[in-house]
């Protein structure tokens, strides 16, 4: 199998090798399944390879926490992906794209001017479009857990953090009679969210002077999220000065155009 | 499991937390809960359960259904079973457990309490859960213990109910093996993979360091079978497996990953990227070596000075 390059069209649009196209995806994540819808604009040679059956829409599920990982095909732009929880625990991503399914030449169409010397021999298994890697879980669900306090008054919160499980989580107190309505109320989630970014910078001053090296923390969660705020050009807890708004950071936090849908009920 | 529950996670965090910090944070009680802990061991197996019942909240009348043990286990062999009593747990266990739940410290932590309440952790669980690696302080034999029963996640994270857990980490090797065998066009048994993954300790745990640390596509069962066919002849008797290029070897096939998905690749094709990426591994890590001993000569006083 030749290992040579082959054009590759990016969600993040980093990759030039098909100028004029353009990949987006839209997810809606439901309880243990999600449907991943991948547009594709602007490659007429990859909606004709799509056609003719050499090309299919693939969306990899990924939980590093279990070891698991799987690939589900669909010939259809939409692409529907199930997990058991006996498989997954914690964080699940999805990796979205498109990919060979047999050997074929790609001609130059499309292609930016590097590619057009000779056609390009795809092999089985090529990516040749890939969405960015997403969680299904939203960061409020995978970043906060809700509890009742009885301690506490109808309206009030406590945010605290938790590492227990190896990675960083913050366990939302709320009075017991609001616990059913916290968990549906985007508006909630969002304030605590907010308490939980505040945190950020005594969390990375506390485990820095604890570590051995003072080296960043062993929080995942707490890096994805640092990542992701330097993509978006949004000051962090470690940038200079005072520019760290969590509000900020917190409310520019979505991923990924999504909805976490409730199971509808059978009535 | 329903007895995990929302309390019972609470619980076991504090507990968990209250008797090992990370480096830097402070607890004046904690010495004293340690020597408890300590004092508990020494009581002996169905004491120590219970002191586990009482931390998560487990009331006398809980059942515990945990998958069985072959036989009531030696300290060595609880602390670093051998090949062949892996095989015999992940046998035995075929169907009981499943990985929602085996990453969880706290569903072995659970387990152990049933293990201990039928002695099957054998009479000397102070040998077995203290003992061993750095155990001179009453920390360092906290900490042993907390790894072994089922992984101090909230000091190493994610890795140590695979790696610090004996009995996690028989039941996940055999996992990852049977998985490995399943995608290796029937050449290997998922006996065979699992030897490979039990020849050494310090390779499993960069393995799976690797492996939970990352959203990596070496997690893909087809790419780890092409590793363990390429080291299929690796076992403790013959010397075990470097870690290092065990290592290196997965991370150079993992490469491959952004541009070609493994599972419609043809078996032939993967052993061949294996054996590839084995020899740049090979490569890479002695040039590293080269580098690092041309730096500390670099390093080193000249004659005279």
């Amino acid at each position: 199998m030749t290992t040579g390059a082959i054009p590759l069209l990016h969600e993040d649009g980093q990759s030039l090798d098909w100028p004029s196209a353009r990949y987006t995806v839209k997810v809606i994540v439901t309880d243990r399944s999600a449907e991943v819808e991948s547009v594709l604009e602007g490659a007429p040679q990859l909606e004709t390879l799509i056609a003719a059956g050499h090309l299919q829409w693939a969306v990899e599920l990924r939980c590093p926490k279990t070891l698991y990982s799987s690939v589900t095909y669909s010939d259809s732009a939409i692409c529907k992906i199930q997990w058991s929880p006996d498989q997954v625990d914690g964080d699940v991503y999805i990796l979205p794209g498109l990919i060979s399914t047999g050997p074929f030449s790609l001609s130059g169409e499309g292609l930016s001017q590097v590619w057009k010397e000779q056609p390009v021999d795809v092999p089985i298994g090529s990516w040749l479009v890939r969405g960015d890697v997403r969680s299904v879980n939203s960061l409020a669900a995978s970043l906060l857990k809700f509890y009742p306090d009885v301690s506490l008054e109808t309206g009030e919160m406590r945010v605290v953090r938790d590492t227990g499980g190896g990675d960083l989580h913050f366990n939302v107190y709320v009075a017991a009679e609001m616990l059913e309505t916290c968990l549906r109320e985007r508006n909630v989630q969002v304030a605590a969210l907010i308490a939980a970014f505040a945190q950020f910078p005594q969390i990375d001053k506390q485990d820095a002077e604890g570590a051995d090296d003072g080296a960043s923390p062993q929080y995942p969660r707490m890096q994805r999220i640092f990542d992701r705020l330097r993509e978006l050009e949004i000051p962090t807890w470690l940038d200079d000065g005072d520019e760290f708004d969590p509000a900020r950071a917190a409310t520019a936090m979505e991923r990924f155009d999504s909805q976490i849908v409730a199971d509808e009920d059978d009535d | 499991m329903d007895i995990l529950s929302q309390e019972t996670r609470q619980l076991f965090s504090a507990w968990q937390e209250g008797l090992a910090k990370k480096k830097g944070d402070r607890d004046e009680d904690m010495i004293e809960r340690q020597e408890e802990l300590m004092h508990t061991v020494e009581q002996g197996p169905s004491v120590l359960a219970g002191y586990l019942r009482d931390q998560l909240g487990l009331g006398t009348d809980v059942s515990i259904k945990a998958p069985p043990l072959p036989r009531k286990l030696t300290p060595s062999e609880y602390r670093d079973p051998c090949f062949q009593l892996e095989r015999d747990i992940c046998r035995d266990w075929q169907g009981l457990v499943q990985p929602g739940l085996a990453s969880q410290p706290l569903y072995w932590t659970v387990l152990h309490v049933a293990w201990l309440e039928e002695g099957l952790i054998g009479d000397q669980i102070d040998v077995a859960l203290l003992s061993g690696g750095r155990d001179s302080t009453v920390e360092e034999r906290t900490r042993n213990l907390l790894r072994r029963l089922g992984g101090l996640a909230h000091v190493r994270g994610k890795i140590s109910v695979l790696v610090n857990c004996p009995l996690g980490r028989a039941w996940w090797r055999g996992y990852v093996g049977q998985l490995a065998a399943e995608h290796s066009s029937d050449a290997l048994t998922s006996e065979a993979a699992h030897r490979v993954l039990h020849a050494s300790n310090p390779a499993w745990e960069k393995l799976a360091g690797d492996s939970v640390r990352r959203v990596t596509v070496n997690n893909r069962p087809e790419i780890r079978a092409a590793l363990i066919y390429h080291f299929r002849d690796a076992s403790r008797e013959s010397g075990g497996v470097d870690a290092d290029h065990f290592q290196r070897t997965a991370q150079v096939l993992a490469r491959h990953g952004s541009l070609i998905s493994f599972d419609l690749v043809p078996w032939t094709t993967l052993i061949e990227m294996a054996a590839n990426a084995a020899q740049t591994a090979t490569t890479e890590l002695e040039r590293e070596a080269r580098q690092r001993e041309q730096e500390k000569a670099r390093r080193r006083p000249q004659k005279g000075q």
